[in-house]
């Protein structure tokens, strides 16, 4: 048997019931027309407004991508009447039994920024070739962009490369580490225009000591 | 000579033997104002190749002020550099702290016969030191456009005193030296130290092409000035230069050098000629097609057949056709080509064998002459012995 619910119990909490349905209902319409004036009033759709901030950090990175060249083995041959022998990285070669070398050291930079490169030789032709200067044997470079622009400010090509040395020239003005020689004062890194190639040329003679003998040639690069 | 030959020299040339030199070092450069007692530390990271050793050191003259983390690696990684500077520096101007990174190379290899390269980075650390007073520097950077289209400007200023500086930069736009424009910044103070970057677009809307000069003036008690040129674009090929005298004969190079006003890509740039004199049309060509870069100069050449000319002074219609932002432009102008008979190589021929022929002759005769002279002496000798 389903009791039956007190009048006046029923009817006080429908009211209470009935005022909290006013109020809700009166609380958002005043909400809605508030948000609404304002959103009329207005005319245009709220901005936010972010910063994305965002720092490249320079660096300096070169690489000799060619690190290596190859003459061989060989010698002055002095039954055919040759008292010294020229072999460079351009193909030449005098003596008998050196590989044709046509490929010169490359560096290239993979840096944002452009720098200054100077080249150093641990030895010159004495301690690398022949110990005797009256010999004549010689130890040279020479540095030309491998790249058209990749020593050029300005859009000059090849503006910034030591001039002395756009010809082959001893190496022996360059032994002293680290400051050897400046051969490009604005090296650039952009694509396809980060590259400069050395070319070495040696000559023996025929009265040099045979032996094995080794130079290394460093590379060094600085910001501007 | 046998045993000479075993005396020859003997050598092995092998550049390159150790691994490929490779080094990379960041960060590359910072720059920091001098502060009594400032102290700060810089993060390295080095790349290396695997195994490569490594030595890190310092130079400069403030190199005693700098502590390295660490002072060798083997391969990529990381080191901080520890900067605390003195409470003065009686030199103002740039300081440069270098930070040396260097591939040690094994010299026992070196001596085994090997070239091998090598590597050495250094990365800048610049410290500032105020001058005394007020110190500006300035530069300005744009950049060119076509006509319509706005420059933005660039105005770096730098204060490099050690004193606040007052400043109302302004830009004055220069054409063929005649002051034709300026543009006006706020006046604004510029502290000690204290590097800005103001902007500021110049419409080009109602400039004509053409080659221009922008001049940024600081007056800061003194004068900080820089110069930037700039160019305002047209879509326009100019023809530069020509082939202002052709030979008659059979296909022959006409040369037209030509140049862009636009200071956008232009495609399919090429030119029809036309020769033409008083009475009548001649002979009508085209050149070859190409594409030019802003503001690029180049050379087209067209063939054609000119054995129907005689020798003298014809007219010529260049008519240049061309597209820029697919918008195709054509322009023409007229002028004066003289057609001349190639000159024969046989006169030159006919006079250096004369030459010659007469040469010969000379020696001939000289050496004829002195037999006889020889001779009529012999005979004299012997009519006297006779007597």
């Amino acid at each position: 048997m389903v009791g039956e619910m007190p009048s006046n119990i029923g009817s006080n909490t429908t009211k209470f019931l009935m005022v909290v349905a006013i109020l809700a209902v009166a609380i958002s319409l005043i909400s809605f027309i508030s948000n609404y004036a304002s959103y009329k009033s207005s005319g245009f759709v709220s901005v936010d407004t972010a910063k994305a901030n965002l720092t490249i950090e320079s660096k300096i990175d070169i690489n000799f991508t060619v690190d290596g060249v190859n003459w061989g083995t060989g010698y002055v041959n002095v039954t055919d009447g040759l008292t010294n022998a020229t072999l460079n990285t351009e193909g030449d070669m005098g003596g008998t039994g050196w590989n044709h070398v046509t490929q010169g050291l490359v560096l290239e930079s993979l840096s944002n920024q452009n720098v200054t490169i100077n080249l150093t030789s641990s030895n010159d032709a004495l301690g690398f070739i022949d110990t005797d200067s009256d010999h004549g044997s010689t130890y040279m470079w020479k540095i030309t962009e491998d790249e058209v622009g990749s020593c050029g400010p300005n859009g000059v090509p090849g503006s910034a490369l030591n001039s002395s040395l756009l010809n082959y020239k001893s190496v022996a003005d360059a032994t002293s580490y680290p400051d050897g020689v400046v051969v490009c004062n604005n090296f650039y890194w952009g694509v396809s225009k980060n590259q400069l190639l050395i070319d070495i040329q040696v000559n023996v003679s025929a009265d040099a000591l045979p032996g094995a003998r080794g130079s290394i040639i460093t590379a060094t690069a600085a910001s501007l | 000579m046998k045993k000479r030959f075993y005396l020859v020299f003997l050598l092995a040339f092998i550049i390159g033997i150790s691994v490929v030199s490779a080094l990379g070092v960041s960060p590359g450069l910072k720059k920091y104002n001098f502060q009594p007692g400032f102290e700060t530390e810089i993060e390295y990271r080095v790349f290396a190749n695997t195994g490569q050793e490594l030595e890190i050191y310092v130079i400069g003259d403030l190199k005693d002020y700098v502590e390295l983390s660490k002072k060798s690696l083997i391969g990529s990684g990381k080191f901080i550099a520890r900067i605390k500077l003195p409470e003065s520096i009686e030199k103002p101007g740039k300081h440069r702290i270098a930070i040396g990174v260097r591939e040690v190379k094994d010299e026992e290899l070196v001596a085994g016969g090997a070239i091998g390269t090598s590597v050495t980075i250094y990365t800048s650390i610049d410290i500032y030191v105020p001058y005394p007073g007020k110190y500006l520097e300035i530069s300005l950077e744009g950049h060119d456009a076509n006509v319509g289209e706005p420059i933005n400007f660039i105005l770096d200023i730098i204060s490099k005193g050690k004193e606040d500086v007052m400043v109302i930069p302004r830009i004055e736009i220069y054409s063929q030296e005649k002051k034709i424009g300026n543009l006006l910044y706020s006046p604004r103070t510029i502290k000690s130290q204290e590097e800005v970057s103001l902007k500021k677009t110049l419409d080009t809307s109602n400039y004509n092409p053409g080659k221009y000069s922008a001049a940024a003036i600081v007056d800061y008690g003194g004068l900080a000035t820089d110069d930037f040129d700039f160019k305002i674009g047209e879509l326009v090929i100019d023809v530069v230069d020509y082939s202002k005298q052709v030979f008659i004969g059979k296909l022959q190079p006409f040369n037209i050098q030509i140049e862009s006003g636009w200071n956008d890509m232009i495609d399919g740039a090429y030119a029809e000629i036309y020769f033409f004199n008083e009475t009548k049309f001649f002979e009508k060509f085209k050149t070859t097609s190409t594409s030019l870069v802003p503001w690029e100069r180049k050379t087209i050449t067209g063939y054609f057949d000119s054995s129907n000319f005689t020798q003298g002074v014809y007219n010529a219609n260049i008519t240049l056709i061309y597209y820029g932002k697919q918008i195709g432009k054509s322009s023409s102008e007229i002028v004066e080509i003289e057609f001349v008979k190639a000159k024969s190589m046989s006169m030159w021929y006919l006079i250096g064998g004369a030459g010659l022929l007469i040469i010969i002759v000379l020696i001939v005769l000289k050496f004829v002459l002195k037999n006889a002279k020889g001779t009529k002496s012999k005979n004299k000798k012997t009519s006297k012995k006779a007597k």
